[in-house]
């Protein structure tokens, strides 16, 4: 038997021991695997072409219904089928967005902590000048100079996650150098890499992933304000936030056509943030 | 000192100094002393006298800046200012190694102990992480720690038990210098017998030269072979541990007996040295101790005395003793 396999799987086995025992973050992580398993097969349930873009004037904004379980909108086109391919742009975008931000921000953080001095002052000024953007703003500027498409709004939105995390894994690494077992690390005679990567990161690990949830979440809500003003993912492609924009004018008559996208974004958020808590705890090495 | 010894480790007139906000902190001032092979030396002191530092110096782990190391530190008869970092990283936990003083916090939380005494293992010995693992559970059960806990976490340990990884860790590749900072004053006194007994064993066993950092003279009188008493930086007193106990010659370790409970006499009661140790910012021009000192003189607090021989291998740095 390999020993440093069965050791890995412990140290995860310990850690989702605690977190099953969290009833919220449980219901959070079962709600993110439904998310996620709906918009991987979202093209088994539902033919893009001709459910989610298709146009079909026979069925103008109908109520919710058996055929149409969340009703059709302006254009006749499901509701259901939109929102499910709608979180198709909203969790890759803000997937790929967070998961660049945090390698970017963790890698700059655990060099500006570690070594401090200069290179701790450089990093830290050009963190506080993006901190001083708002995310929204940014990525409006951003968006606006470089054109809309996916892959500028993924940069954008990285860009502006990238001091949190650049900040949050300083901090940690901070209070972990001076630790007693660092030193008791390198009295053993192991190189600043090894120090680094076995003895200082493993110990920053819990906020990261805990800010990764929450990051998450965030970012949807911007790529739903970005969609909104436009600016996000550009139509007939749908897209929480620009659901929400296009049924602004029927709000009155036609409420389930609001209600529908922000239960979704809703439900998302919540259920991330009921795992990025629940991960926190279970995480925290003073409660092991 | 007789020359035709070979020593594990020479200390010549070892200074550090920490620059911080334009104060100086004169942490060591001028330590020298040579360990034979096998021989156990206790430095000896106040919290704040510079023991720890010293064992920090051996393994070149100052922090600099803002550190200032002067003087030379011989391991093996080779200057370790004169290695770069990688060669300095082969000797740490190889060569030299340390036990530090608080086994709660010298293990890392997230790794589990057979990891980090294979670690060691495998930073210094070419060899494959199975092969490791099993030496590894090999040092746990050398130390009386079941090898099947070596899956758990450091967290799942007790204060006695984590000591003994540490003491495992520290011993993983037999070392020829062992530097034992405190490695009790976590513990309680029960365990402070059993670990003390495990060490003096392991240190037969291996024949390695051991530095023992302690405040407690119980545990000096116990393991060691040479004594040095270290006050504000430098050592005030030094000789075997029959020169030190039985012919007490500076008023400072004179002054730490005198702080020890009579066992004859339980009545009597306990004389501590009045006064702080000198603010290591702010040195006494003379000799360090003389404030606190019951003998002082003028002499004393103008002149520093230099480290005198009284007889054989006894020295002490006090005016009251001429060298004859």
């Amino acid at each position: 038997m390999d020993n440093s396999d069965f050791r890995q799987r412990s140290m995860f086995a310990e850690t989702w021991k605690r977190l099953k025992k969290n009833r919220g973050a449980m219901i959070g992580l079962v709600i993110v695997i439904i998310l996620f398993l709906l918009a991987i097969f979202a093209g088994v349930i539902f033919d893009y072409d001709t459910d989610v873009i298709g146009q079909n004037y026979n069925e103008l904004l109908q109520e919710p219904s058996w055929k149409h379980p969340f009703g059709t909108d302006e254009m006749g086109r499901d509701l259901l089928a939109r929102i499910i391919y709608g979180s198709r742009a909203s969790l890759f975008i803000s997937f790929a967005a967070v998961c660049l931000a945090a390698v970017v921000g963790c890698f700059f953080g655990a060099i500006s902590g570690y070594f401090g001095g200069r290179i701790d002052s450089v990093i830290m000024r050009i963190t506080d000048m993006f901190l001083a953007i708002p995310e929204t703003l940014f990525a409006i500027t951003l968006v606006a100079a470089l054109g809309t498409g996916t892959f500028t709004l993924i940069i954008a939105l990285a860009i502006s996650n990238i001091p949190i995390f650049c900040r949050l894994l300083r901090s940690s690494v901070m209070t972990q150098r001076g630790s007693e077992h660092i030193e008791a690390a390198r009295a053993i005679g192991a190189k600043t890499s090894t120090i680094i990567w076995d003895h200082i990161l493993p110990n920053c690990i819990a906020p990261v992933l805990v800010q990764f949830t929450l990051s998450i979440a965030v970012t949807i809500l911007t790529i739903s304000g970005l969609s909104f003003l436009g600016l996000g993912v550009s139509p007939p492609k749908p897209e929480w936030g620009a659901l929400l924009s296009s049924s602004r004018s029927y709000m009155r008559e036609h409420t389930y056509l609001t209600i529908f996208p922000g239960l979704a974004i809703m439900t998302t958020i919540l259920s991330l943030n009921l795992l990025g808590d629940g991960l926190r705890d279970a995480l925290d090495p003073r409660l092991r | 000192m007789s020359e035709e010894k070979s020593y594990a480790l020479e200390i010549e007139d070892l200074n550090v100094e920490y620059h911080v906000d334009r104060e100086v902190v004169h942490a060591l001032n001028g330590i020298s002393f040579r360990l034979a092979k096998g021989e156990t030396i206790g430095l000896v002191g106040e919290t704040g006298a510079g023991k720890t530092t010293t064992g920090l110096s051996i393994l070149r782990l100052i922090p600099s800046p803002p550190g200032v190391v002067k003087g030379t530190v011989k391991v093996r008869g080779e200057d370790i200012s004169t290695l770069s970092e990688k060669q300095m990283e082969a000797i740490r936990g190889n060569v030299v190694s340390m036990i530090f003083q608080d086994p709660m916090t010298s293990l890392n939380p997230t790794k589990t102990v057979e990891y980090q005494i294979a670690e060691v293992i495998r930073l210094h010995e070419k060899c494959g992480k199975k092969e490791a693992a099993a030496k590894a559970g090999d040092m746990l059960e050398m130390v009386g720690i079941p090898r099947d806990r070596g899956r758990e976490f450091p967290h799942q340990f007790s204060g006695g038990m984590k000591q003994r990884v540490v003491i495992a860790m520290a011993l993983a590749c037999s070392p020829e210098i062992l530097i034992a900072d405190e490695p009790t004053t976590a513990l309680d006194v029960t365990i402070q017998a059993q670990v003390l007994d495990m060490i003096r064993e392991l240190k037969r066993k291996y024949k390695m030269s051991m530095i023992m950092i302690t405040h407690d003279l119980g545990i000096v009188a116990e393991i060691c072979d040479t004594v040095a008493i270290v006050y504000a930086g430098r050592i005030v007193e030094y000789g075997t541990l029959e020169d030190i106990f039985n012919h007490t010659a500076h008023p400072y370790t004179a002054g730490l007996f005198g702080s020890l409970p009579n066992m004859e006499d339980r009545t009597q009661r306990l004389k501590p040295i009045p006064g702080l140790m000198p603010d290591p910012t702010n040195l006494p021009e003379g000799c360090a101790f003389s404030p606190r000192c019951p003998n002082a003189s003028e002499k004393c607090r103008t002149q520093c005395p230099a480290l005198t021989r009284v007889e054989g291998e006894h020295f002490v740095a006090c005016h009251l003793f001429k060298e004859e």
